[in-house]
């Protein structure tokens, strides 16, 4: 049998990747991977190959990076499992210059291109997109079912009990904790619903402070009052290493059904959805795996990780808590409830989860013990410490690193497990219980994929520079030419520039911009759902069969406004996917407009009979950005939160509230039974107020993401203008005066050798190849 | 029927999305309570100089065909309401109730518990005047409902 030899390149820093068989390139497949990650499409390629080729051995010889290796590695596995009679070899050469390194030199490279001669370096635009590119902060949003232990978690990583765990059910408020490793203790601000500074930085905990300190209450004060929208801290999270440009902030999110925040349902949302590189820990009971409300959360998750390949499937991590109730010797098995944690995931679509058991009360506890000292915990806390220490140390069953073994990678395995041989006994104790896992993970998504995509986004804001290159050397080519020509090419020039019919067709695109308006489309309305949802607050305003007292009451408000909730969760993502999508398309297709307007333009002012030269480098100066960096400048603005209005009290964050002014509930304070249907219909119509103010609010956002869109775009256009005019004026100048051509001559010269040298540095930078350092 | 102290508020504070879902909600009983309550909101509202409407955008799956008045277009007459909330769009969808209620469909028939609202001559000629192909039944329609109206009230007092 001939064997087919398969290589594959693979560069994550320009998402770029070369496939050839047999030292050929090939096509076909090419087409599979151009322009996309390499987790995204390494999963269905194999198939593709062998669909292909129609050969049934080929050798693999994979070049790229360390960490992509690991996903390639992980492909052959899963498809020579999944189909007998086929066989792979697989080489690998690899890179492992990291990733800190290289975002290091080509920061040293942006601030030596401020000397430079290329302008656009130190325009404040690039700068921005710059550091936009390099933005430090790397979000793991924390979500949780209820009293599944997500406070305690985040207490668990962050060394001390320092979110309010006692009563989960009442998070309210978004808590963000930013890693300053070079901190001591804990300090906090706090903002109200409408983003107003309440309290500004406060130490939250102190370590040298005495030992009432050691158990701090401050956010625990601050989450309970209602006046609490959103909580920032910083300190240090300290398993988490401070990395070259990356700040970890872990996100303690109330979760859609909890918060007592409308905007919080949206920044839920937005976080899962978001195409910023970002983590969500999704932490769900052992224990309680039947009462799960959170299916249309699940469904968003759902649909990400259906669109994101591989790397989706890192970026969701399902945290199943409270694994030290289990008890081995009973046959309370980890095997069972993994088993049925990935088949209430697999009912709800989501395949081939990546589920890590934990037991986050185990890790904090020792955690706290050792940062903190013994008098930090309780003394039931110190009882429960011993115990679930023994159980996970003395029995064999309750070793989540072995549980975990095939789904979390070899090189997260090897190092763990070093350190689980070779850890004192609080060490060994923390990795058993899976927490550390989790923070393996955690530091192999930064490197594997948020920071090559940053990487990627700053050598993208070169690519304005390198299209003044361009033009300077077409220009070069122009000023290069004799008398005559060069005469004959300026009057073409301003010919075109003063072409009243071009001018007006400008103007006319110009005003087309401007009047594009925000417009609701079929999907965006989403009948289905939204009929479905009338129906549900028509039935929940029609009369009860029988009264109900007041618990029955407020059960039932509890279980309508869960229901709500959900529904308006999916009406919403839809909705706000929709119309960004509209907007993406309509934006799109403006900018394909705008090109074939220059092409029209350029083909009626040019004569035939003169040289592609000029037609090349008018088309170079009337080029527009391509459409994704133009929208990255909206984005970017569109991410911030636009605003805290707080619409009702009736988002569950605590069922005894419900009876409070906000929410036009009767108040039957003497009265037992609830038969009036004024009840019903209140909550009914409290429910459609609060879906309508959200419709509203995301109505008005991406209005705003819109005019954004509108401003860069002509903004675009007016660059354009800028480029011709100034081009055309130093062709006079030079075309006038002998000396001014030198001039412009070296300085073009200047410009494309310096650029050609910075390339070749970047190019360096970013080598995947092995005998590049 | 009397306005109720929460649309009272609302209109008090100009909250044109709190009043907006009033009248949905109120809308939406109305299938099943007979009268056309909403006007009377409509009313209270327009008194009080809160204007909550929209200028009708023209854009609706509304035909003047009664043959096409089903339930399913009045449940997606309802949902365009969340885009155009206009006077036309709820005459459009008092036009097809009445129509379903007196074609018999189960789930527009009254609630007889329930007091119908009043409904006077002019809604009637408003309505009417929208429903150019098939008046008498809106004619017979509105007689009736006249005349449950005034055999419930005259039963009640």
């Amino acid at each position: 049998m001939r064997t087919t030899e398969i290589k594959i390149y693979y560069n994550p820093y320009r998402v770029k990747t070369e496939i050839s068989i047999n030292g050929v390139p090939h096509p076909n497949l090419m087409e599979v991977v151009r322009n996309r990650r390499l987790s995204q499409w390494i999963d269905s390629f194999l198939p593709k190959v062998f669909e292909e080729l129609n050969s049934r051995a080929i050798n693999l010889v994979f070049e790229g990076t360390t960490l992509d290796e690991e996903d390639v590695k992980y492909a052959v596995e899963q498809f020579l499992q999944e189909t007998s009679d086929v066989s792979i070899t697989a080489e690998y050469i690899t890179s492992d210059r990291s990733v800190d390194e290289r975002v290091s030199d080509i920061k040293k490279l942006f601030e030596d291109a401020q000397t430079g001669p290329i302008d656009e370096f130190r325009s404040p635009e690039i700068h921005a997109a710059f550091e936009r590119a390099l933005a430090p902060e790397f979000e793991v949003n924390v979500l949780a079912t209820m009293s599944a232990g997500k406070s305690t978690l985040i207490n668990a990583m962050l060394g001390l009990e320092l979110m309010p765990s006692k009563n989960e059910a009442c998070t309210a408020t978004i808590a963000k904790i930013h890693d300053y490793d070079d901190m001591i203790g804990f300090e906090g601000k706090r903002y109200g619903n409408d983003d107003r500074l309440i309290d500004d930085w406060t130490v939250i905990y102190d370590p040298n402070s005495d030992v009432t300190n050691k158990r701090p209450t401050l956010l625990e004060k601050w989450n309970e009052d209602e006046k609490t929208s959103r909580i920032e801290v910083r300190g240090n999270i300290p398993e988490i290493n401070e990395r070259e440009q990356v700040r970890l902030v872990l996100v303690d999110t109330p979760g859609p059904n909890n918060s007592r925040d409308e905007s919080h349902r949206e920044a839920t949302i937005r976080t899962i959805t978001s195409n910023r590189p970002s983590m969500v820990l999704y932490v769900l009971n052992a224990h309680n795996l039947g009462v799960q409300d959170d299916k249309s959360l699940l469904k968003v998750i759902k649909d990400m990780m259906e669109k994101g390949g591989r790397e989706a499937h890192d970026r969701f991590v399902f945290v199943v808590n409270k694994i030290d109730g289990f008890d081995p010797e009973r046959g309370e098995l980890v095997t069972t409830a993994l088993n049925n944690v990935r088949s209430y995931l697999e009912e709800n679509g989501i395949h081939n989860p990546l589920v890590i058991p934990v037991s986050a009360e185990l890790t904090m506890m020792l955690r706290t013990e050792t940062n903190c000292g013994e008098d930090a915990l309780t003394r039931s806390q110190r009882g429960r410490l011993n115990n679930s220490k023994e159980l996970f140390l003395m029995e064999p069953k309750m070793n989540m690193l072995e549980h975990v073994k095939h789904d979390i990678g070899a090189i997260a395995y090897a190092t763990l497990n070093e350190q689980l041989e070779q850890g004192d006994e609080n060490r060994r104790a923390e990795i058993l219980s899976g927490v550390p896992i989790l923070e393996q993970l955690l530091e192999n998504y930064i490197s594997k994929h948020a920071q090559p995509a940053r990487l990627k986004d700053v050598v993208d804001t070169f690519d304005e520079a390198a299209r003044k290159v361009k033009i300077t050397k077409q220009m070069k080519s122009l000023i290069e030419k004799k008398g005559k020509e060069l005469h004959k090419i300026n009057q073409v020039i301003a010919k075109f520039q003063n072409d009243r019919g071009r001018i007006e067709k400008a103007k006319q695109f110009r005003e087309r911009v401007e009047n594009l308006n925000f417009e609701k489309n079929e999907e965006s309305q989403n009948f289905t759902i939204n009929i479905q949802f009338n129906h549900f607050l028509r039935s929940l305003q029609k009369r009860q069969k029988e009264d109900l007292n007041e618990h029955e009451a407020r059960e039932f408000i509890v279980s309508k406004t869960k229901q709500a909730n959900e529904m308006m969760i999916s009406i919403n993502a839809q909705f706000h996917d929709s119309l960004e999508k509209d907007l993406r398309v309509r934006f799109a297709a403006l900018h394909e407009e705008y090109k074939k307007h220059v092409a029209d333009v350029l083909k009626k002012s040019l004569p035939d009979d003169l040289s592609g030269e000029i037609v090349e480098f008018q088309t170079s100066l009337l080029e527009m950005k391509p459409v994704n960096q133009m929208l990255s400048h909206y984005q970017y603005k569109a991410r911030k939160i636009v605003g805290h209005e707080k619409v009702s009290q009736i988002v569950l964050y605590n069922p005894f509230t419900w009876f409070k002014d906000d929410l036009n509930i009767p108040v039957y304070a003497d009265v037992q039974k609830f038969n009036d249907s004024a009840f019903q219909k209140g909550l009914a119509t409290d429910l459609q107020r609060i879906f309508d103010a959200t419709r509203v609010k995301f109505e008005n956002s991406v209005r705003e993401n819109q005019e954004n869109a509108k401003e860069a775009l002509l903004d675009e256009m007016i660059g354009i203008d800028q480029r011709v005019d100034d081009i055309l004026y130093k062709l006079k100048n030079v075309e006038k005066d002998k000396n001014n051509k030198e001039i412009e001559l070296n300085k073009a010269k200047n410009i494309i050798s310096w650029h050609d040298n910075f390339r070749e540095k970047l190019n360096d930078v970013l080598n995947v190849k092995r005998n590049v350092k | 029927m009397n306005v109720s102290d929460r649309l009272k508020q609302a209109v008090a504070d100009s909250d044109v999305i709190h009043v907006r879902a009033i009248f949905k909600r109120q809308l939406d009983e109305d299938r099943e309570k007979g009268g056309f309550a909403t006007k009377v909101l409509i009313d209270y509202t327009d008194e009080n100089g809160l204007d909550i409407f929209h200028l009708d955008d023209g854009n609706s799956l509304f035909t003047d065909s009664c043959d096409m008045w089903t339930e399913n277009l009045w449940d997606h007459l309802f949902v365009e309401l969340n885009d155009n909330f206009s006077r036309e769009k709820i005459k459009n969808l008092w036009l097809v109730m009445s129509h379903l209620r007196q074609v018999g469909h189960s789930n527009f028939q009254i609630d007889e518990k329930v007091t119908p609202a009043s409904f006077n001559n002019q809604d009637k000629e408003k309505l009417s005047s929208h429903h150019p192909t098939n008046h008498w039944w809106i004619g017979g329609g509105i007689v009736a409902l006249v005349f449950v109206f005034l055999t419930y009230k005259a039963l009640t007092d």
